[in-house]
């Protein structure tokens, strides 16, 4: 921490709070999740002092660690790697600094609640060699796959929006986009609209094949699948990359989290100053250029790059308020608030696994794949403000898949479950009734689950947004992908301000741990700052 | 042996009769495939403006045609609440006023602003047909964040435009009822604010023919006999990719024919044909929604609470009800607090439908198609909500007749193929089905 | 003070609350609609209005203008990010000119705002902005009344304004403060006004009241009433573009072209070195490179007419976008929409017929273009983001 003398005034600042200047520093980075992590390691590669700011009491935005059980941690946020830009991983030397995969291209299992099971291979290409018996549905959807995985690939460069950070990115995407072959961006025109239930209807004859992708394009998504855009949900999937393969899912040793402990050890060796439980008030802004941040304590950070990885309502109009931001850009701020949210479930169950074919399945990423029905009942049900009857869970085995982090004759279980109401501040009620539901849903494929149980732990938005300060909106489903594209392009570019950068999550295309919005937020502060802009 | 047509138009009603004139007046090839459902015609009150530019291409002047306007677009709220919308915006500044909705000062903004959305044609386009859309549209689309906003907002929900713009409850209710009666939609469902967007286009204020003038079909039936239109009838029952730009069509047994596209002037004939898949994009295929209507004969007119019989009503308690309604037809089953719309023909009859039917029922795991009793259910619902807002309607009621469009289940010959256009706008139609046919031309050249 | 252009296609307008005043005192019967409501666009004839503007004085129906009371903590704050009005810095009584821009720096409207008390604000503006105000307004503490159509406002112009309000015993309004209060029990708010060059007040009264203060200034008073043609003299004169005329609202569906304040030549109207307004990042970025440039030129000739050719060099490089009959200078003035890479004061301008061939044209200094030219020579000096 830079704290000599010099700098060591007392200076009444807005409010009349005392409170200490300190300067020297080049950027400022407010938010210590994954964004911010990485945001504030490409500014101090590149020589420049960096300072980070954090609001929670530890480093890692919502994916952080709890203990649900003496000696049983878990993670909440995310509990699996699927869409971390493999530029970010390189670049960073995430590997080096001790990011380590448990268990790479996990297999999918699918249970339907007909008893019935499906098993999709973790290479999506190799998607036929799932258990499936008719040949014609085998080789319809290796025909969808491997159309869907290159749509997918042509786009990332839409998803990530790195390319903004580059000069003229606007012009360079449109040039990308506009020079794809004619074959792929026919698809594009057909699938960018559609809805996930009427293509997957046309292009498969398998209901299950059908019900198991109608939940993988709705997980996590804000958009029931029978609306429009909702197809474009599994396109942004599939275009993201997980331990150097496509559309692939992989589990972390220690879990989510020890991604964020190789970003904060780039940040660290890249000489960042990380500070936790530093909650900013204000963003300071001096003619058209940002000055700096003052603290909820009272003290005041400046410098002349302040790159924002919180969500934007706290950004734009908490710490900068609506009296320094165009109406315009407040009005784009303030539409489409998504009422669905997703939940996390930790469960500690007794016992181990008896027998070869459970171990197996207990590596694999579990999809527990509702009808189309029920799942367009899910979403009617999670809007209306209801807890839906049956839903999308995604589970696995940390303590299967991480050998280090086996339990003795216990097993963790890490649940994702989607559609679920949006609830900004949940009563026990609440939570009570969506513990419930999530049990009886695993319960259909995990019979024996409720003498087993020996801790239950669930974990909504509103926990992380309460854990972390950000507002509780920003962890709900994202919007369309439209609603998404125009929103990441109104946060990152539109406030004009000098030196102010965002990649907070509106940033980002889709759920997950990216970083590209974070690494895009640095790239551009740093080639102005190169071009000594004023 | 017919043909070939450089465009096939599947259905017969007015905008489609519009679309096939003005593109054989322009020099285009064209057949129309008349549906069959004569008794349908019969529950048409009302149809969307023909705007200048097509008065002018047909020379309607020189037909003993003349249109009125209907007269206002109102809202039968619970209670004793309604609220009224007109063809200038003095008079819905003045009818809002009176109603005591003191939005009333952002209603000339709005109706300016929403319009405006539909400048950016990328996405409208590509609703209409992969075929047309422009390669660079999506590419330019991305590139300006001004554009995508506008898209993100006329492709998102109707409610959240809505919820932007005004604070009383009672006129976006009214706005959201009229907006997407016609296609069903519920508020919060992505896609729905483009309804809004083509309802509030000027080419969307519904007119009736004059009490004893021709009916505007018979005119621009006349006119497309002159332009040399071909008319067809039989049901299309294979189509497949012929040599070159054609498709080949077979109707009925052994009519085989060519053309090099397929257009649907109206969504609804497109649901009707199977031919929407993805194209039309708010729509669950499986169920989807039904168009009910029915028609009262009366003995003598009735008293209405506002407004008068050349109005356009829609009946609804709360401003829920839509998305509840709409919940429950994807579902396969009846809404209770059915949206109703209603208005008079130019003989004095009720015609009454709603969107918020399924298109087919759930039950016990299955679907299933409409059935007498359903038909006599939903016609009942649609009598207890037209008397719960005109309490003098019943004793009036002589003979009562229903219909319904359900959509097409199975496999359509439709479905899935490229070269198929379908106008997708449920309010403007005419004036959208006819620039859009000069567009697949244009593009075609 | 400016009017915003006539809506040519618009329904019957309605009657401003001085309508049937004003009805009474007009000679020439000719109405036109300004922002859907009534105004007068000749009372007895556009010469001797004009004439008695510039030497006596007149009273005008300023009705068909949009204002908005806006109350509140943050009244100026929200002021200041509507407009480029200066609102914050105002003292009580003080008012100032500005510009409504919208985020991408360009012009949607002009405006004046006054400060009536502490959290008081009047503000005047050509058009009706009602989602923009409540857009601006989301997040800050105040409330904004639109007043249009409740307040009758009458301007006083003209050399003898002084003694205009003294006949109507109107003696306590102030032609140098915006005040706020009751006259003879009648509350009402009064400031200063400027329209094209010529000093005077508005005055601002319910509506019930309004008949009486119109009659009692016509009767008592040397002021006769003008109408929107002799005004539109005096605006061409003075140098200010219209709204809808010459500069389409940015914010207006098929608005065409957009101009920045300087391509308007009010630049002087949205200084970048002063306090934050919406718009003012943008209009950073594209200051000093205008691509149109508005300009005052006056004509050798009797007649011209909106959209005429404006030529330089022989080249064609814009158009004319309104213009008048100046009875002062004895020549037509026009604005022309030119290119900004136009050079010097000389100007051709087609006349009506191909065989009247083209008429030279001059630029000439007006009020406005006299501020700017200071300004930009001011700021020059202080930063260099202009030319």
């Amino acid at each position: 921490m830079s704290d000599n003398a010099d700098e060591h005034m007392v200076m009444p600042d807005d409010e009349r709070l005392p409170g200490r200047i300190e300067g020297g520093i080049d950027a400022i980075v407010i938010g210590a999740g994954a964004d911010g992590l990485a945001a504030a390691a490409y500014l101090g590669r590149a020589g420049l002092k960096t300072v980070l700011v954090g609001a929670g009491k530890e480093i890692g935005g919502k994916v952080a660690v709890r203990e649900i059980a003496p000696d049983v941690p878990v993670v909440d946020g995310e509990h699996l790697v699927t869409v971390l830009d493999p530029d970010v991983v390189a670049e960073l030397d995430l590997y080096r600094h001790g990011l380590e995969y448990a268990a790479r291209r996990l297999d999918t299992t699918y249970y339907f609640d007909d008893g019935e099971v499906l098993r999709f291979d973790g290479d999506l290409a190799q998607a036929a060699l799932l258990s499936l018996d008719d040949d014609a549905d085998r080789e319809r959807l290796e025909t969808f796959m491997s159309e869907m995985l290159e749509i997918a690939d042509r786009l990332r460069p839409a998803f990530n929006m790195s390319v903004f950070a580059e000069k003229d990115g606007d012009r360079r995407l449109e040039k990308i986009l506009a020079s794809l072959p004619t074959e792929v961006s026919e698809r594009i025109d057909r699938v960018l609209f559609g809805t996930a239930d009427n293509i997957l209807r046309a292009r498969l004859g398998d209901t299950r094949l059908r019900a198991l992708l109608l939940s993988e394009a709705s997980f996590r998504s804000g958009v029931p699948p029978f609306e429009a855009f909702s197809f474009m949900s599994l396109i942004r999937r599939y275009a993201g990359e997980a331990a150097g393969l496509q559309g692939a899912v992989a589990y972390p040793k220690g879990g989510v989290m020890s991604v964020i402990t190789a970003l904060r050890r780039a940040a660290q060796l890249a000489k960042v100053d990380v500070r936790a439980a530093t909650p900013v008030r204000s963003i300071l802004i001096e003619g058209d250029r940002v000055a700096g941040v003052t603290l909820k304590d009272g003290g005041q950070l400046r410098a002349n790059i302040v790159v924002a990885a919180i969500d934007a309502k706290q950004a734009y109009m908490d710490m900068i308020g609506p009296k320094l931001i165009d109406i315009e850009l407040q009005r784009m701020l303030s539409v489409s608030q998504s009422d669905i949210g997703s939940a996390r479930l930790h469960l500690l169950l007794k016992g181990v696994a008896q027998d070869d074919a459970t171990r197996k399945n207990m590596t694999r990423r579990l999809v527990f794949t509702p009808t189309p029905e029920e799942l367009s009942a899910a979403f009617m049900d999670a809007r209306a403000g209801r807890i839906p009857e049956k839903l999308i869970i995604e589970a696995i085995f940390p303590t299967a898949l991480d050998q280090e982090r086996s339990l003795e004759k216990r097993q963790l279980m890490s649940v994702m479950a989607h559609p679920l109401p949006f609830d900004k501040t949940p009563d026990e009620v609440r939570r009570e009734e969506i513990k419930k539901a999530l049990l009886s849903n695993i319960e259909i494929f995990a019979s024996d689950l409720s003498e087993r149980i020996e801790a239950v732990d669930l974990r909504l938005p509103a926990d992380d947004a309460k854990n972390t300060g950000a507002t509780a909106q920003s962890y709900a489903s994202k919007p369309d992908i439209i609603q998404q594209w125009a929103t990441a392009r109104t946060v990152t570019s539109a406030a004009k301000i000098g030196g102010f950068y965002f990649c907070g999550p509106e940033a980002q295309i889709g759920g997950g741990i990216s970083c590209s919005a974070g690494r895009a937020a640095a790239k551009t502060a740093l080639r102005d700052y190169k071009r000594g802009a004023p | 042996m017919m043909g070939p047509f450089d465009i096939l138009i599947v259905g017969d009603e007015e905008p489609a009769l519009c679309a096939a004139a003005c593109a054989a007046k322009s020099g285009a090839r064209i057949g129309v495939l008349k549906k069959d459902d004569a008794r349908r015609k019969n529950f048409v009150a009302s149809t969307s403006a023909v705007p200048n530019f097509v008065w002018r291409r047909l020379d309607l002047q020189d037909y003993d045609l003349s249109l009125v306007p209907v007269g206002a677009r109102v809202t039968l709220l619970n209670g004793s609440k309604a609220v009224s919308t007109h063809a200038t915006n003095r008079d819905t500044v003045n009818s809002l006023v009176a109603a005591d909705i003191k939005d009333h000062l952002l209603w000339p903004d709005f109706q300016n602003e929403i319009v405006s959305l539909n400048d950016d044609n990328y996405l409208s386009s590509l609703q209409y047909s992969a075929q047309i859309s422009s390669r660079k549209g999506f590419a330019a689309l991305l590139a300006d964040p001004y554009a995508l906003d506008r898209a993100a907002r006329m492709f998102g929900p109707c409610i959240d435009v809505l919820n932007d713009y005004f604070s009383d409850d009672a006129l976006k209710t009214h706005l959201a009822a009229h907006a997407l009666s016609p296609s069903g939609f519920g508020p919060k469902e992505r896609g729905s604010a483009a309804a809004l967007v083509h309802f509030l286009d000027e080419a969307s204020w519904r007119v009736r023919p004059d009490k004893n003038t021709p009916s505007i079909r018979s005119i621009l039936e006349k006119i497309c006999q002159q332009e040399g239109v071909t008319f067809l009838s039989g049901r299309v029952t294979e189509i497949t990719p012929a040599n070159g730009k054609y498709l080949s069509l077979s109707v009925g047994t052994d009519e085989r024919f060519k053309a090099k596209y397929i257009f649907f002037a109206t969504p609804d004939t497109a649901r009707q044909f199977g031919a929407h898949e993805h194209l039309d994009a708010p729509i669950n295929a499986a169920a989807g929604h039904a168009t009910f209507s029915v028609k009262f004969k009366l003995a003598e007119m009735v008293d209405l609470p506002l407004g008068d019989n050349t109005d356009i009503f829609q009946i609804i308690d709360d401003p829920s009800d839509l998305q509840v309604a709409r919940d429950k037809a994807v579902a396969g089953r009846f809404p209770k607090k059915l949206p109703v719309e209603f208005e008079f023909t130019r003989h004095g009859e009720i015609v009454a439908r709603s969107s918020y039917l399924p298109g087919a029922f759930f039950e016990d795991g299955e679907w299933r198609g409409w059935t007498g009793q359903d038909r006599q259910a939903a016609a009942a619902l649609i009598k207890e909500r037209l008397t719960s807002r005109i309490p003098g309607l019943s004793p009036q009621i002589r003979r009562t007749e229903t219909d319904v469009i359900t959509p097409f289940l199975g496999k359509s010959p439709f479905a899935g193929n490229d070269r198929i256009i379908i106008q997708s706008s449920q309010h403007n139609t005419i004036s959208a089905a006819v620039s859009l046919i000069d567009e697949v031309i244009a593009r075609d050249e | 003070m400016i009017f915003a252009a006539e809506d040519i296609f618009a329904d019957a307008p309605r009657p401003t609350p001085l309508f049937s005043a004003a009805a009474s005192v007009s000679e020439a019967n000719l109405w036109t609609s300004v922002n859907g409501w009534t105004a007068a666009r000749v009372y007895t004839a556009v010469g001797e209005e004009y004439e008695a503007a510039r030497n006596t004085a007149v009273i005008a129906d300023f009705g068909p203008m949009a204002r908005y009371a806006v109350r509140g903590k943050d009244a100026a704050n929200f002021l200041s990010r509507l407009t480029t009005a200066p609102a914050i810095s105002l003292h009580v009584g003080e008012g100032a000119r500005g510009l409504v821009l919208d985020d991408q720096g360009h012009v949607i409207d002009l405006a004046e705002v006054s400060r009536l008390s502490e959290e008081l604000f009047l503000v005047s503006l050509p058009g009706p902005h009602a989602r923009r105000i409540d857009l601006a307004a989301r997040g800050m503490e105040l409330e904004t009344q639109d007043i249009s159509g409740d307040v009758a406002a009458l301007g006083i112009l003209g050399p003898q304004t002084g003694s205009v309000l003294s006949a109507a015993g109107l003696k306590s309004v102030s032609e140098t403060f915006a005040a706020s209060g009751v006259l003879r029990g009648v509350e009402t708010a009064a400031r200063p006004l400027q329209f094209g060059g010529i000093h005077g007040v508005e005055l601002i009264f319910p509506k019930d009241d309004a008949l009486t203060i119109w009659e009692r200034i016509i009767r008592r008073s040397i002021a006769r009433p003008i109408g929107l043609d002799a005004l539109d003299v005096l605006r061409l004169e003075s140098g200010v573009p219209r709204a809808g005329l010459d500069f389409i609202p940015s914010d207006r569906r098929d608005g065409g072209a957009k101009r920045t304040p300087e391509e308007l030549g009010l630049a002087h109207l949205a200084p970048l070195d002063g306090g934050w307004f919406n718009g003012r990042r943008a209009l950073r970025k594209s200051a000093g490179h205008p691509e149109r440039r508005l300009v005052s030129l006056s004509l050798d000739a009797e007649q011209s007419m909106p959209g005429a050719a404006v030529f330089q060099g022989g080249k064609n490089v814009g158009r004319v976008t309104s213009c008048a009959w100046s009875p002062a200078r004895k020549r037509v003035l026009v604005f022309a929409d030119v290119s900004a890479s136009c050079r010097g004061a000389d100007y051709e301008i087609a006349m009506l017929t191909p065989e009247d061939g083209r008429v030279a044209a001059k630029r000439f200094e007006t009020t406005e273009s006299a501020l700017e030219h200071r300004f930009v020579s001011e700021q020059g000096r202080a930063t260099d983001f202009r030319r």
